[in-house]
């Protein structure tokens, strides 16, 4: 559907891409009552803007744009004081990870995936908020290097820089636990 | 390629650069092809464990309370229909306080008339039952100035 057409209908938009939204507000800010507050301005900055969108960049894209904004702002504003409420919120992730558990055949192996899940949210939490930004859209929201230039309004190369070292990070990190 | 893949290589590996040498080494050497797929489960498992996380807590998320355009055509009608009342209210209450102003001023008026009347009688109300018992005629002095 013609893009421009589809923001028509903005309640369909909202049940389409709020999972995607909300799923990298929470990956990013680990908060699920902020995460859905951040989902919530998400569409409501792009309902009111959305006369002004002309479908140049695709409607997943732009919201995304809008999404990583609203995530840096309250990054930088330190409203959300998420890295204290990281270790608050441990044991819910924790519990969300049990369905990964679940899925493996061994108690063996499922320890294992859990350790590995741990130790990259460890090093995830140790990036820097680009880094991490980068990370989340790379390998949380499969966008490729192109995607996440155009969300983030870094060039492709400086995209790469931050994905490299956040992969060096998780290099060194995993290298350590094996 | 002969030598093992690099920090970089990994990296632009998972960044999804992944040139024909580095697949053919990756096919060829199984210790880089076991720190590929190590590194590739946790990424998997760990963007797996991502979703199911969103997925949970949206689940027990109360219902989308996204509701702008109802939120503000609804607050577009209050603020309406609130200023609309307090156009009737003053209208209401000006056009109530010009008829009590009305009716003061009537009444003041009559009131002026009253003491009007009042101060103009040639003798106290009173006296006026012996006025009407004397009949006025013309008097000695009267009499002489004639």
């Amino acid at each position: 559907m013609d893009q421009t057409r589809e923001i028509e209908d903005f309640d369909a938009v909202v049940r389409l891409y709020w999972p995607r939204i909300f799923r990298f507000a929470l990956a990013s800010l680990r908060d699920r009552d902020a995460a859905e507050s951040l989902a919530q301005d998400c569409f409501l900055k792009a309902y009111r803007a959305r006369r002004g969108f002309r479908g140049e960049a695709s409607l997943s894209t732009w919201l995304m744009q809008i999404a990583v904004n609203l995530v840096r702002d309250s990054i930088r504003n330190r409203r959300l004081r998420f890295w204290n409420r990281t270790r608050a919120m441990a044991p819910n992730f924790d519990l969300a990870s049990q369905s990964l558990a679940d899925q493996h055949s061994s108690p063996e192996r499922a320890v294992l995936a859990k350790e590995r899940v741990a130790a990259v949210w460890n090093v995830v939490e140790t990036l820097s908020q680009r880094q991490r930004t980068v990370f989340l859209l790379r390998f949380v929201e499969d966008l490729d290097l192109l995607e996440i230039a155009a969300v983030t309004g870094l060039r492709e190369g400086t995209v790469k820089v931050h994905l490299f070292r956040a992969l060096e990070a998780l290099r060194k990190r995993m290298g350590e636990t094996q | 390629m002969n030598e093992h893949l690099s920090p970089e290589d990994i990296s632009r590996w998972f960044a999804g650069e992944r040139s024909s040498d580095l697949q053919r080494h990756a096919g060829e050497c199984q210790e880089c092809s076991a720190r590929l797929d190590s590194m590739e489960s946790a990424l998997a498992e760990f963007r797996g464990a991502a979703h199911d996380w969103s997925a949970v807590q949206s689940a027990s998320a109360p219902s989308i309370a996204w509701r702008p355009p109802v939120l503000h055509t609804a607050r577009r009608w209050v603020l309406a229909a609130t200023s609309m009342l307090i156009l009737v209210s003053a209208s209401a209450y000006w056009h109530t306080r010009q008829q009590t102003r009305a009716a003061e001023m009537a009444r003041a008026d009559a009131l002026l008339v009253q003491v009007d009347a009042e101060i103009s009688r040639a003798v106290p109300q009173t006296m006026e039952p012996l006025v009407n018992l004397v009949t006025w005629g013309p008097g000695p002095t009267d009499e002489r100035q004639k």
